[in-house]
């Protein structure tokens, strides 16, 4: 999957949780910036889950960009589809 | 149960109660609270304190002048709030999560002259609106509070209070209106301490206590700051913002005793793939705030083998009144009364009802407030001579355990704090598309968590559409709290009404429950 793909998957999960298109960029972070509460970040993370299947714990003590998040998430399924 | 408060001597002061009894031999050096890297004993928490009271003091704080303490879970809290205690005067904690307007309002409510906050919340609020207020002490900045205190002494003497004397408030966001002060005495810790955390969740020194709540709310104050200073135990001070980061809390410091609220029981099961809970540090899991459902009890239970004790308090109240007692759980209920509670189940005319039928709560014990300040009528409203009417509806079952019914109101709990269904559809209704709205709670009879759900009749000229709905969601996500805003639309061509030409809530609610797919078009 690439990273455009993995873009729009995170952007499609928030824009179902309710968040404006326009308040998503590359470098809006989850929760200093859309302040998602623990129910949001439950759903985002089984979303993540559901649709890439990659565990991504999202605390907010290391705030995440949506850059960031699908950077881990390319990693992740980078390291899975190389067998490691 | 004796009464607590008549044990206490006529000079009582609760802040030095809880601090000296942990100062004997052996006590001193146990650590009190863990927050991030650090921690702190007795000793230097004492210590600390005693250096808080100096402090206040030299600012010109009197007796019973009111200090406003607006920060996230800190060691700060902690001395401010034990140090203006020691010094005569009241705390007054507030909630982080409440809206700015609010926290202006409290601070004009309850005449702080003194406020300990961050600079992010001195930004956020500024100008600040009170006239009363003479002080603002940072605890980070350019002139942290930490290097202020360590140039004090700490050689203060408790101020002599009295136990029924006011020591501190707690804001309650309440079900409607703005936020009430409940004055609370030196008293009403020693009775929720004794009565809730020793005779009934048996706390003891080697524990380790966990708390969701944050101290500004009643069920955190007690779980953190002063249960483990009843019995010499330990807290953890969390900046714990989800479930993520509970969940590695929980690995950190290895609690015995997690307070959670159900939400986020619900949460740490559903990522359990994703962030695996190491619980074998846990021997006791308590929950209260709003109804914990049956099947989550279940799911915990079956997923770590460890119960939920579920109970249910007030701010009025201070702490829980009503708890299922470990390892005589009855999932779905509230338990029965803590000892020292007189718990009623009345009808209209105040008559107890018989076990099985429906009426309203009534709760009679020492930790009931003084009252609201500046709050005659709802006083007078909430309070029944030494009774509290919770405004709950309950049922008493054969075998003493209650069960809750829902509100006398149109109010509800969402993860632990009111909604009032009023404010959502105020925001609702500044959509171009909407004609009449009604925000409902939906809890499928008890089985899941509530979700806010919103019906929705549109103008003429609009259609029921996803790209609708999703602008109308998104509306409330910016205007409210992410918890008030509708989980779930429902589109209906009109709202019942009742002769008067109010939204007919219960109307909508019986529609529903007797045919879900009839509110749905």
């Amino acid at each position: 999957m690439n990273r455009l793909t993995t873009m729009e998957t995170l952007t499609a999960i928030l824009i179902d949780l309710g968040i404006p298109a326009t308040a998503l960029q590359e470098d809006t972070l989850l929760h200093g910036h859309l302040g998602l509460d623990s129910v949001e970040t439950v759903k985002l993370a089984l979303e993540l889950k559901r649709r890439l299947d990659i565990d991504m714990p999202l605390g907010t003590r290391n705030d995440m960009s949506l850059a960031e998040i699908c950077q881990r998430v390319e990693v992740a399924l980078s390291t899975q589809s190389s067998g490691c | 149960m004796d009464s607590i408060s008549a044990q206490l001597p006529d000079h009582f002061n609760v802040a030095a109660y809880f601090l000296e009894r942990n100062l004997a031999p052996q006590r001193g050096d146990r650590i009190a609270y863990y927050y991030r890297d650090q921690s702190y004993t007795y000793t230097q928490v004492s210590s600390w304190v005693k250096r808080t009271a100096h402090l206040l003091a030299e600012l010109g704080l009197e007796r019973e002048n009111r200090l406003a303490i607006l920060l996230p879970d800190t060691p700060e809290f902690v001395f401010t709030f034990w140090g203006a205690i020691w010094s005569g005067n009241i705390p007054v904690p507030i909630n982080t999560t409440c809206s700015l307007e609010d926290i202006q309002y409290i601070l004009q409510d309850c005449r702080a002259k003194v406020l300990v906050t961050t600079q992010a919340w001195l930004e956020t609020l500024s100008p600040i609106q009170s006239p009363f207020l003479q002080e603002t002490l940072l605890i980070d900045g350019e002139q942290p509070l930490i290097p202020l205190l360590a140039q004090q002494q700490e050689r203060v003497a408790w101020a002599e209070t009295h136990p029924e004397e006011p020591a501190f408030w707690l804001y309650t966001s309440g079900s409607t209106g703005r936020p009430k002060g409940a004055i609370h005495l030196h008293q009403s810790m020693v009775v929720c301490a004794e009565q809730y955390g020793k005779a009934v969740l048996n706390l003891q020194a080697d524990d380790i206590l966990y708390s969701v709540a944050k101290m500004p709310f009643a069920y955190g104050l007690g779980n953190t700051l002063y249960f483990p200073m009843a019995v010499g135990a330990a807290a953890v001070l969390s900046d714990a913002a989800n479930v993520f980061d509970i969940i590695a809390d929980i690995q950190t410091y290895q609690p015995t005793v997690f307070f959670g609220i159900p939400g986020i029981y619900a949460g740490m099961l559903s990522v359990q793939e994703i962030a695996p809970l190491n619980p074998t540090t846990l021997r006791l899991c308590v929950s209260a705030a709003e109804q914990l459902p049956k099947t989550i009890w279940q799911k915990w239970q079956q997923q770590y083998g460890i119960e939920i004790c579920e109970g249910i308090g007030t701010t009025e109240l201070l702490h829980i009144f009503l708890s299922n007692r470990p390892g005589e759980c009855c999932p779905g209920s509230s338990g029965r009364p803590v000892p020292g509670y007189d718990v009623a189940v009345l009808d209209a005319e105040g008559n107890p009802v018989p076990p099985g039928e429906i009426g309203v709560l009534e709760v009679r014990g020492e930790s009931l407030m003084l009252g609201y300040w500046n709050r005659l009528s709802a006083t007078r409203q909430a309070l029944c001579g030494t009774a509290m009417r919770t405004g709950d509806k309950y049922v008493k079952d054969p075998d003493g355990y209650f069960w809750f019914m829902g509100r006398n109101d149109d109010c509800f709990k969402v993860n632990g704090m009111w909604v009032s269904p009023f404010e959502v559809e105020d925001v609702l209704l500044q959509h171009e598309s909407i004609l009449d709205v009604a925000v409902l709670p939906s809890t499928d009879s008890g089985e899941t968590l509530t979700q806010i759900v919103a019906y929705i009749s549109l103008k003429l000229e609009f259609v029921p559409s996803t790209d609708l709905e999703q602008q109308i969601r998104q509306l409330a996500k910016l205007q409210l709290p992410h918890f008030k805003a509708p989980s779930r639309i429902h589109f209906l061509p009109a709202l019942p009404r009742t002769s008067t030409g109010k939204i007919h809530r219960q109307a909508l609610l019986h529609q529903r429950d007797r045919d879900p797919a009839s509110v749905e078009i």
